[in-house]
């Protein structure tokens, strides 16, 4: 008997982690707090391309494999360059709370 | 079949479960180093996803480059900065007053796309585009791993996805490669530091004269 697992599991996974992401990162205001929202976010895309490679890989079902291995890349050099940024802006602020962080907002014009 | 006649299913189920418990840990939890804990446990997760997904090698980029590199420098991160602990308001009033626009946004979205992606996974044409089998094909590829008569089929698809990876898409190695080093030295531009010789310790100040005057 072969076992299967439906892609919708998957999908449906990949869909509430990516809304959960994102309610972090819009409700968050430490610069951690928001980076690790970002990961969860990057990880419920890798769960769908997963599934979805499942269903329409074509030459070697292994397409979608190859995404994955980028986003894995990208994420590595985006969370190195975000330590970075956030010790230089711990360095000038002295915090990381982005709602304090304001410096390059435009002044009000009153 | 029922979901509870078939293994892989409920394993997954039991994933999705732990990551889900794991990922509200990771946004709700009141201290960042624990979010970051959390966040660790959820990656692992995640990897045994790809697992039941059938595929080793990205099982194994997902514990050693997220789980452990990404995972380390965002521990850094936390312990090289200062935060003011506490995501979220104490009381339920409150934090819905703060947060019930984010709230709204995330019921309406997930409800959404879950919906969504039900709706559509059920219909001909989707079934038809997927090769027209059923859209079941994960823990289930042409090579099983798991299965009693091929035992070397994890090493065959890795081996499958490195020629595949190195004969189709061989530019993306060293693009990555690329992409690494940029950021490393985009990261050592950012955090170098210029320092003065007044803000050392006497100590340090001693050694460095000394090793200026020899």
């Amino acid at each position: 008997m072969a076992f299967s697992i439906p892609v919708e599991y998957f999908l449906a996974l990949s869909a509430f982690m990516f809304c959960a992401g994102l309610f972090g990162v819009l409700t968050q205001r430490n610069a951690v707090r928001i980076l690790i929202s970002v990961e969860i976010m990057l990880n419920a895309t890798n769960i769908s391309i997963m599934a979805f490679n499942g269903l329409f890989g074509v030459a070697s079902d292994q397409e979608g494999w190859v995404f994955v291995f980028i986003i894995i890349g990208i994420a590595a050099a985006e969370a190195a360059i975000g330590l970075a940024i956030f010790l230089s802006v711990y360095r000038n602020f002295g915090e990381i709370t982005v709602s304090n962080i304001f410096s390059l907002r435009e002044e009000e014009t009153s | 079949m029922a979901f509870y006649e078939d293994p892989l299913q409920i394993t997954f189920i039991l994933t999705a479960i732990y990551i889900i418990i794991c990922m509200f840990m990771v946004i709700t939890v009141e201290k960042v180093m624990q979010s970051t804990y959390w966040l660790i446990m959820m990656l692992v997760g995640v990897a045994v996803t790809f697992l039941l997904a059938n595929s080793e090698i990205i099982f194994a980029f997902q514990i050693s480059i997220y789980a452990g590199g990404i995972a380390v420098l965002l521990l850094f991160a936390v312990l090289l900065t200062e935060h003011d602990d506490a995501p979220f308001p104490n009381t339920l009033s409150k934090f819905l007053r703060a947060t019930w626009m984010q709230l709204i946004i995330f019921l309406v979205l997930a409800v959404n796309m879950i919906v969504l992606i039900l709706d559509t996974v059920d219909k001909p044409d989707y079934l038809r585009e997927a090769g027209g089998g059923t859209p079941n094909v994960l823990g289930d590829s042409r090579i099983p791993v798991y299965g009693d008569e091929n035992v070397a089929g994890a090493f065959e698809i890795t081996e499958n996805y490195t020629l595949f990876l190195w004969d189709n898409f061989g530019p993306v190695i060293p693009f990555l490669g690329l992409l690494l080093l940029a950021a490393l030295l985009g990261s050592v531009k950012l955090a170098i530091r210029e320092w003065d010789i007044e803000e050392l310790s006497d100590e340090m100040k001693a050694q460095i004269l000394k090793s200026e005057a020899s």
